[in-house]
């Protein structure tokens, strides 16, 4: 069961303020991270190819076919994996859990890899991904079920090993598929948004779209799940329902984020957090607060992945390790407000 | 008087291990039912199997009435307020299209507040609230939800007197107002002083009748292992005293 602190009520203008300043921010962060790649290029270059978009020359090239749905896919995934993580942490009644933890990263990885091994349609590799992942998320749910106490324990010890069964799958799907399947699996997984166009984006903002529609109308069940499932039962929720709509809502949109980004791990476990630091845990305030967050972590991350090691990119995936690595065992230690 | 719920022949086991069998048990509308027995006797489980949360191994339960179960020794998220809790639970009874509370469901949470005399601090954290509010907040949250039947876990667990007593009395405003509580409880005094009925669920089987008739030193002493004397007192109150 989740440990409880003392907290405070946060009044709703107090809520709304937060929101329209992470907006803010999440703006200029935007706006930032345009004038940020190997191309250098000035503030005047960047805002003239913004206002003139027919224009041609390298500075439109790098803002509009590069920079552009780059920022738009950082904000998408950072969005996407902070509502998913947010609904799962809601779910599970478990601070440690987010995509990752939960398997649904790692099947929508086996799915993803397996299709771009065999050849199929990027349009369909998210959905393929949608399904692994929610295939997994409903095994490690079925292992960790039974009684209340320990469920946790159990939750996060499958989530391991479904997660270690699928990196094993991954494995095997690299090293019998072609060296330039290979290389692109491999430089999907690491985690990275570069060299993505503006189909990526419609595709992604697509998925992680619906999946958010569907979340809006599970803050309800979600409020109520927050409660406990034996309290959720016995004041007429369906329980066993609501769980897997709020589940394959969250896979949903992890899976498009795994199918576009490969594994960047941590933003669903860090991000729900901090969002709800600011609004509290009322999920109508913490998926959108989550949201802006994620996109704000996964821009700056993006950012800081390319200008780091510039000509050279680090991977996403890589780099948030490296953040969220201590931020796990940080709250791994202590108890927190859900 | 009509029944608002009603289990026959209820049985409930574990494995191969029997907990109770052949359980007849009926709600009226307004009145308060004491449901009593030694631990393990399987209180909880009979809740569970009358508001639906959990399948009976044999026997039959007819619900006439939106029924809710809470069990008040639950934690609640510490920045939750009374009226979010009754909120949340009414938010599932909008149809899914309807994101937000229309006009009649805030006056049935601010009714459930009052009912429950919390509106003074209807929009607190529960982190602030103490425990005899907190019980109440969820009492609350039960009412906003419709429910004509109230079934209550434990209501008065770790309660000091004060706030045994208000969480009795409240539950007792509640079923005359028309509703049909049950509420498992461990001190037979208590019990005796404020329910309608006592529900005596031991050794497998139920006894149900008016206090004077199930509170009496041989099945108390049958029921929980140990010597229980009774007497009245200056009100003409049951009092039960292990010897």
């Amino acid at each position: 069961m989740a440990t409880f602190q003392l907290g405070a009520t946060r009044a709703a203008p107090s809520k709304l303020f937060w929101l329209f300043g992470l907006s803010a921010v999440a703006l200029c962060l935007s706006a930032a991270s345009l004038a940020v790649g190997s191309v250098p290029l000035t503030v005047g270059s960047i805002l003239g190819a913004l206002a003139h978009p027919s224009t041609s020359g390298l500075a439109h090239v790098v803002v509009w076919d590069i920079r552009l749905p780059r920022l738009a896919i950082a904000a998408c995934v950072g969005a996407g994996l902070g509502v998913a993580g947010a609904m799962l942490q809601a779910l599970f009644r478990n601070p440690l859990v987010d995509p990752y933890v939960t398997g649904v990263s790692a099947g929508a990885a086996v799915a993803a890899s397996a299709s771009i091994a065999f050849g199929l349609s990027f349009v369909l590799v998210p959905a393929f991904a949608f399904a692994g992942g929610l295939a997994c998320a409903v095994l490690v749910t079925a292992v960790a079920a039974g009684a209340e106490s320990g469920a946790n324990l159990r939750l996060v010890l499958s989530g391991i090993a479904i997660s270690s069964l699928c990196a094993a799958v991954v494995t095997i799907v690299l090293l019998s598929s072609g060296s330039s399947d290979s290389l692109t699996i491999l430089g999907w997984l690491a985690g990275g948004i570069g060299g993505k166009g503006w189909n990526d984006v419609a595709l992604t903002v697509s998925y992680v779209a619906a999946g958010s529609l569907v979340a809006l109308f599970l803050v309800r069940q979600l409020n109520v799940l927050r409660l406990g499932a034996e309290a959720a039962a016995g004041l007429g929720l369906r329980v066993g329902r609501a769980r897997f709509a709020v589940l394959a809502a969250a896979a949903l949109i992890a899976a498009a984020c795994v199918a576009v980004s490969g594994i960047v791990g941590f933003v669903g476990l860090m991000v729900p957090h901090g969002a709800r630091r600011l609004v509290g845990g009322d999920a109508a305030w913490l998926l959108p607060a989550s949201a802006i967050a994620g996109a704000i972590v996964v821009i700056v991350a993006d950012a800081c992945a390319r200008s780091i090691a510039a000509p050279a990119e680090l991977p996403l995936g890589v780099l948030l390790a490296f953040v969220g690595v201590p931020f796990f065992l940080i709250i791994a230690r202590r108890p927190v407000d859900l | 008087m009509n029944a608002l719920l009603s289990g026959r022949g209820l049985a409930v086991s574990y494995g191969s291990r029997e907990i109770f069998a052949g359980v007849d048990v009926s709600i009226a509308a307004g009145s308060l039912v004491a449901l009593v027995g030694p631990n393990g006797a399987g209180k909880s489980s009979l809740l569970r199997v009358l508001a639906g949360t959990q399948s009976a191994g044999a026997g039959v339960v007819e619900r006439t009435q939106r029924v809710a179960l809470i069990s008040t020794a639950l934690a609640l998220p510490p920045d939750v307020t009374p009226a979010q809790l009754s909120g949340y639970v009414l938010a599932m009874r909008r149809p899914w299209w309807r994101l937000g509370q229309d006009c009649a469901q805030r006056t049935a949470i601010a009714a459930a507040l009052e009912r429950t005399g919390l509106s003074e601090r209807a929009h607190d954290a529960a982190a602030t609230l103490s425990a005899g509010e907190l019980q109440r907040a969820w009492i609350a949250a039960a009412l906003a939800s419709d429910a004509g039947v109230l079934l209550i876990d434990e209501p008065t667990t770790h309660l000091d007197l004060r706030y045994q007593v208000e969480v009795l009395r409240t539950l007792k405003t509640i079923a005359r107002a028309g509703a049909g509580v049950v509420a498992a409880i461990h001190d037979l005094t208590l019990a005796a002083r404020f329910a309608d009925s006592i529900a005596l669920l031991a050794g497998g089987t139920i006894e149900i009748g008016p206090p004077d008739s199930v509170l009496r030193t041989p099945i108390l002493t049958r029921a929980f292992g140990v010597e229980v004397g009774t007497h009245r007192d200056a009100e003409g109150y049951i009092v039960c005293t292990p010897r």
